[in-house]
Parts: C-alpha cells; sequence; structure tokens
C-alpha cells in the first residue's frame, strides 16, 4: 500500500487530513467573513446602481445615475462639489496621518527610553482619553477651543480669529480633533518598533562619519519604517471616512465624505446615492494605501 | 607612541568599569585587549571609537588629544560585534557609506569600495543584502566597510565571536594577514585567548577594569606577571612556595632554583603544562609521581599527576593511568607569580 504519510510537527499525517483539517479550523472565518463583509459588500454595489424613491425606499431599477451624480452631474448641470468633497477627505486624511505620525516619533522614543517600571503609567495616560467615547472627547474639544479660553484669546490676539468668537469651525480644528483620535493608534506600533531598535546601527553610521540628518535616515528611519506604516493604516483608513470630529468641529459648510455618506443614509433618505459614495470612498482608500505602501517600500530600499 | 592612552577611568552608576588604565600602542601594531566578560576591554575600545566618553583621562592620536572628539570626526573606524551592516542597503552601499559620509562623489566612491571588497575577497557579492550572506560573509563586508576608509586605527569588537570553530581559525590567519600587509592598527577586544595569541603583536589583559599585564605575546604567555593572568591563559599548575634564598625556594616538591629573584617571603608559582617533561627512568632534580587520569587529545595527552600537576605532553608515549613518571622541568619553565 502506498500512502503518503509525512510528519508534520511530529505527528504522522496525510495530505488528505491536512486538507480537511483545514477546511475544519477555517469554516468559522470563512462564514463570518462571508456573511458579514462580502454580501453586505455585493450588497452595496448592488445599491449603488439602484434608484431613490420618492419615499426615500430603493426603487429597483439600475443605472449608472449615481455615478454621474457623484462625479457632479445633475439636473442643474455639473458642480464640483462631490469630487471636491472626496479630495478634501484624502487631504485632511493625509494631514492627519503626517501630523500623528511627526507626533509620535518623540513620543515612541520617549515612551521607550522611559524605566520598565514607569513604562505602563505613559502607557496608561497615554490610553486614558480612550476609555471616553468620541463624540464626549471631540465635545471636549469644542469647551477647549471656546471663546474667552487660552487658545482662541491666543488667536485672537495674533489676528487668526475675531475677539470673542471660538476657535472652531475651521480645518486645524478638524486636523486638532483627528490628531486626538488618532494619535495612540500611530504611538503604540510606533513604540514598538522603536523599543526594538537596534541601535548598533546608529552607532555604525557615526563611526562611518555621518551626520545627524544621514543616521536618521539611513540607520533609524528605516527600522521604524514597519511601525510608521501600521500607524499609518490604521489613521489613515479610518480617518478617511471619519464624520464625527469634522461635524463638529469643521461646521455645516465644511463637508467630509463620512458626512456625506451619514446626510445620505440619514436626513436625505438616499440609499442608493450613499452606496455609491460608500464605494467611492472604499476605492480611493484602497488606491491611497497602495501609493502610500509603495512610497514607504520604495523609501526602505 | 601612536596612540596614548593617560588614566582614562570610566564609571556605570556604582560599577567601576575602568579604573586608571595607562596604555600606548604603537603605529601599525596588532594590538589586543583580552579579557573575561565584565572586564572593561569593550568599554574601552568604545572610548577609543567615540562612542563613549571617560569619566576623567585623556586619549591623545599622534599626540593630539581626540578625548572629546566626536566617532563621526575621528578616523578610527570600528567592526561591530554583531556587524551592524544596514540591512536595507545592499553590500557595495554599505562599504560606500563611510565614504559617501565624507563627500565622494559616486563613481570614485564605487571604486574604492569595489578594491575594498576585493581585499576581503567578497567581489561579485555587490548587490547581495546583508541577510543574504553567510556569518563569515558578513563579518568580511563589516571589515570591508571599516577598511575602505583607510583609518588611522582599525577597531574590532570581538569580531569572530559569531563564527562557528572552524571558520574562526580561518579568519583569524587572514585577519592577521591582512594586517600585516596593510600595516594599519588593529586594536582587538576578545575574550578567546588563543584567538588573542594567533592574530596579536601585544596583548593587555584585563581583569575588572584593571590592566593586569600587557606586552607581547610571547612574553605575557610565557612569563605571567600574577595568578589571574597565568590562569586566564591556560596555566593549570599553581605551586605554593617559601622563599629560601635569594634565588631559590621550597614546595612540598622540594627545593628549587629558579632564574629570577624572589620578591616574596610567601607566595606562589606557576608552571605551563606543555614545559614539564616526563620519563620513566629517574632523572636528577626530578620529582617521582604517578599518573592519576590519563586523557588522549589527539595531537597530544593531558595527564593529572597524583602531586596535583597538569601535564601536557606529546602523545607518542602512551602514558597510562597509574604509571609511575618522573617529572622534570628546567627553571626557565618556573615563573614567579606577583601576587600582592
Amino acid at each position: 500500500m502506498t500512502t503518503n504519510v509525512t510528519v508534520h510537527r511530529g505527528e504522522l499525517v496525510t495530505p488528505t487530513i491536512m486538507r480537511w483539517r483545514r477546511m475544519f479550523f477555517m469554516l468559522p472565518g470563512m462564514a463570518w467573513i462571508s456573511a458579514f463583509l462580502a454580501i453586505p459588500c455585493l450588497a452595496l454595489v448592488i445599491v449603488a446602481f439602484a434608484q431613490r424613491g420618492s419615499f426615500g425606499e430603493v426603487e429597483w431599477t439600475f443605472s449608472i445615475e449615481n455615478l454621474r451624480r457623484l462625479a457632479g452631474y445633475d439636473l442643474f448641470g455639473w458642480s464640483p462639489d462631490n469630487l471636491r468633497i472626496l479630495a478634501r477627505s484624502l487631504w485632511v486624511a493625509l494631514i492627519s496621518t503626517v501630523l500623528c505620525i511627526a507626533l509620535s516619533y518623540p513620543l515612541a522614543f520617549f515612551l521607550a527610553s522611559r524605566p520598565q517600571k514607569t513604562r505602563g503609567i505613559w502607557m496608561t495616560a497615554l490610553l486614558i482619553p480612550f476609555w471616553t467615547n468620541l463624540v464626549i472627547r471631540t465635545y471636549a474639544w469644542l469647551l477647549v477651543l471656546a471663546p474667552g479660553l487660552p487658545v482662541a484669546k491666543f488667536l485672537s490676539f495674533l489676528g487668526l480669529i475675531p475677539e470673542g468668537f471660538p476657535a472652531y469651525p475651521s480645518e486645524p480644528a478638524v486636523w486638532i480633533g483627528m490628531v486626538s483620535a488618532f494619535l495612540p493608534f500611530v504611538a503604540l506600533p510606533l513604540y514598538t518598533a522603536v523599543e526594538k531598535l537596534d541601535w548598533a546601527l546608529v552607532e555604525a553610521s557615526q563611526d562611518l562619519y555621518a551626520n545627524r540628518w544621514r543616521t536618521f535616515w539611513t540607520a533609524i528611519w528605516p527600522q521604524t519604517l514597519p511601525g510608521v506604516s501600521v500607524g499609518a493604516t490604521l489613521t489613515l483608513v479610518p480617518a478617511m471616512g471619519m464624520f464625527v470630529v469634522p461635524d463638529m468641529l469643521g461646521g455645516a459648510r465644511y463637508m467630509l465624505v463620512g458626512n456625506l455618506i451619514e446626510q445620505q443614509f440619514g436626513s436625505a433618505r438616499d440609499w442608493p446615492f450613499g452606496a455609491m459614495v460608500s464605494i467611492a470612498l472604499m476605492m480611493l482608500t484602497l488606491a491611497t494605501l497602495m501609493i502610500v505602501g509603495r512610497k514607504g517600500k520604495g523609501a526602505a530600499r | 607612541m601612536d596612540l596614548e592612552l593617560e588614566a582614562l577611568t570610566k564609571n556605570y552608576g556604582a560599577v567601576q568599569a575602568l579604573r586608571t588604565i595607562d596604555l600606548s600602542i604603537g603605529a601599525g601594531e596588532f594590538f589586543t585587549l583580552l579579557g573575561p566578560s565584565g572586564c572593561g576591554k569593550t568599554t574601552l575600545l568604545r572610548l577609543l571609537a567615540g562612542l563613549e566618553l571617560p569619566d576623567s583621562g585623556t586619549i591623545q592620536m599622534l599626540g593630539q588629544d581626540i578625548t572629546h572628539l566626536p566617532a563621526n570626526q575621528r578616523s578610527f573606524n570600528t567592526v561591530f560585534q554583531s556587524y551592524a551592516l544596514f540591512p536595507h542597503m545592499n553590500v557595495l552601499e554599505n562599504v560606500a557609506y563611510g565614504l559617501f559620509s565624507r563627500g565622494y562623489g559616486k563613481t570614485d566612491a564605487y571604486n574604492r569600495s569595489r578594491d575594498a571588497l576585493e581585499l576581503v575577497r567578497l567581489t561579485g557579492f555587490e548587490n547581495r543584502l546583508p541577510h543574504q550572506m553567510s556569518g563569515g560573509q558578513r563579518q568580511r563586508v563589516a571589515l570591508a566597510r571599516a577598511l575602505v576608509n583607510e583609518p588611522q586605527v582599525l577597531l574590532l569588537d570581538e569580531p569572530m565571536s559569531a563564527l562557528d570553530a572552524k571558520l574562526r581559525m580561518e579568519v583569524q590567519v587572514e585577519l592577521r594577514q591582512l594586517q600585516q600587509r596593510l600595516k594599519t592598527t588593529f586594536i582587538m577586544v576578545t575574550h578567546d585567548q588563543q584567538e588573542a595569541l594567533t592574530v596579536s603583536d601585544r596583548i593587555a589583559v584585563m581583569n575588572k577594569g584593571v590592566i593586569a599585564q600587557c606586552g607581547p605575546v610571547r612574553e605575557v604567555f610565557d612569563r605571567p606577571a600574577t595568578k589571574f593572568v597565568a590562569d586566564f591563559l591556560g596555566t593549570e599548575n599553581f605551586i605554593e612556595a617559601e622563599r629560601c634564598g635569594e634565588r631559590s625556594v621550597r614546595t612540598a616538591l622540594g627545593v628549587w632554583e629558579l632564574r629570577e629573584e624572589v620578591p616574596w617571603e610567601k607566595g606562589s608559582l606557576t608552571i605551563r603544562p606543555e614545559k614539564i617533561q616526563l620519563s620513566e627512568a629517574d632523572v636528577p632534580g626530578g620529582w617521582h609521581a604517578s599518573v592519576q587520569t590519563a586523557l588522549y587529545k589527539g595531537g597530544y595527552q593531558v595527564l593529572l599527576l597524583d602531586n596535583g600537576l597538569r601535564v601536557e605532553t606529546d602523545a607518542l608515549h602512551n602514558w597510562k593511568t597509574g604509571d609511575e613518571v618522573h617529572a622534570v622541568c628546567s627553571p626557565d619553565a618556573l615563573v614567579v607569580l606577583h601576587d600582592d
């Protein structure tokens, strides 16, 4: 009898057994993903090409009307509003990510240099805000930026806002809200990378006559890149779709794609168009991640 | 002398890593700092590299004080214990790193780097990444990366600790040949006495932050000054002795004449195990003993005698446990230890 019995981690198995075993263990995960990810995504695509009925119901006549609307064409001709919202969302997400990385960098080094005993305390301090809901945290920013308080006073002293006004709604206020929402998502992976940093490379660079700048870019930055890219992904993706922060700190006229989607599924009761915008957001996020990822890899080489 | 270290000290908190190190190292010398872990040898090397500052004392190179000169301004280069190659750069880029830091043009830097790679016999490996190479090859890249800068002094931090025993022997020979060809000053740190003896002109044996003995390899090996040095270099015969004349001592094995003056009333002597000769017949001045344990080592055999001596002898005569022997050694082989 020829059996292709092999030893896998000290156990006698055949390929058939392994195949069945793999299937068995994959099943729950696969079921979950298809039930709650694949099917809804498919539904989203289908709905995106349907129409809004007169009472806000989904009318099953299919066309590319929603795509045209997204591109800015409607009854009154072309307007750049929707495209502008998408571009602005991308811009704000990128700015927030860059700010988060810039702020997390020194933070990660600070955390990694704390003695083991007190490091836990600093970590907790970083995470305490997350014990509170995002909406409440954003409300807190409204208070911090309120008129008559130091931030607003300082800005009006600089002539950036009129006397007696709050420091919101404004784009920088949205950045502040975004950064405070996402900072730990960058700081923690970055801290992990910094903790594992091989300082011998830094010393080698110094030994080979490099100045600080060169040492940073060749001996430190490439080593932290895994942390940076995890952090950037964890920030960029939710930041693209964020609607709480821009809604509260950006004002009524300052709309990001998250707000647009929320509006379609909410007050406008236009699910098909909301679905189309959601798909656009997914595509945009995916494209951005791919470009950023490739750039990151290029920098590491 | 080329490199002068004067009264260097370095503490880490309550730990005295270095206490008053004075050392002179000549141009073109292969100098080795030898000692057990924690003796301060690596700290001393890091002070030379400019990666640490001493608490006090000075380092002078050709009469110029370089104690506080940062690492990137010293023409000293280091081969790190872990090699510390830049993982995202290929071999050629790694080797050219120091040249680029100093503003060499691309063509010039790469040509010099190729020459350095040829020197360490790595031509053809230019485009490999460090993780695609073996430990021995990586070590040679690290060597080329340091040497391409034509340093005044090359520092080597346990350069062979990551290599297997056989490769280590080869690399020792290569390193010695390379140094003699280039005539660059090499300063190496190691805890392996065999390695130190093989490659060095002079060695300094370190213990607990001080230099226990410094001198040409043969001198240190043949005439260790203290029990620590003798022990570290593999002597295992320590004999208690009492002074009974200007140049003679009384031991449990008899009265011995020495070649040097006895500086103490009571102290100890040492004899290297391979300096003791054995014979079956009685020899004048010899000590009678019997073999307690005989170990065959291939090229030689190790005999442990019932009087506590360890003898290493050639394997021509097959000594067995229980054999009666007569041991003798010349007065030159008796070394007076200067412990306090």
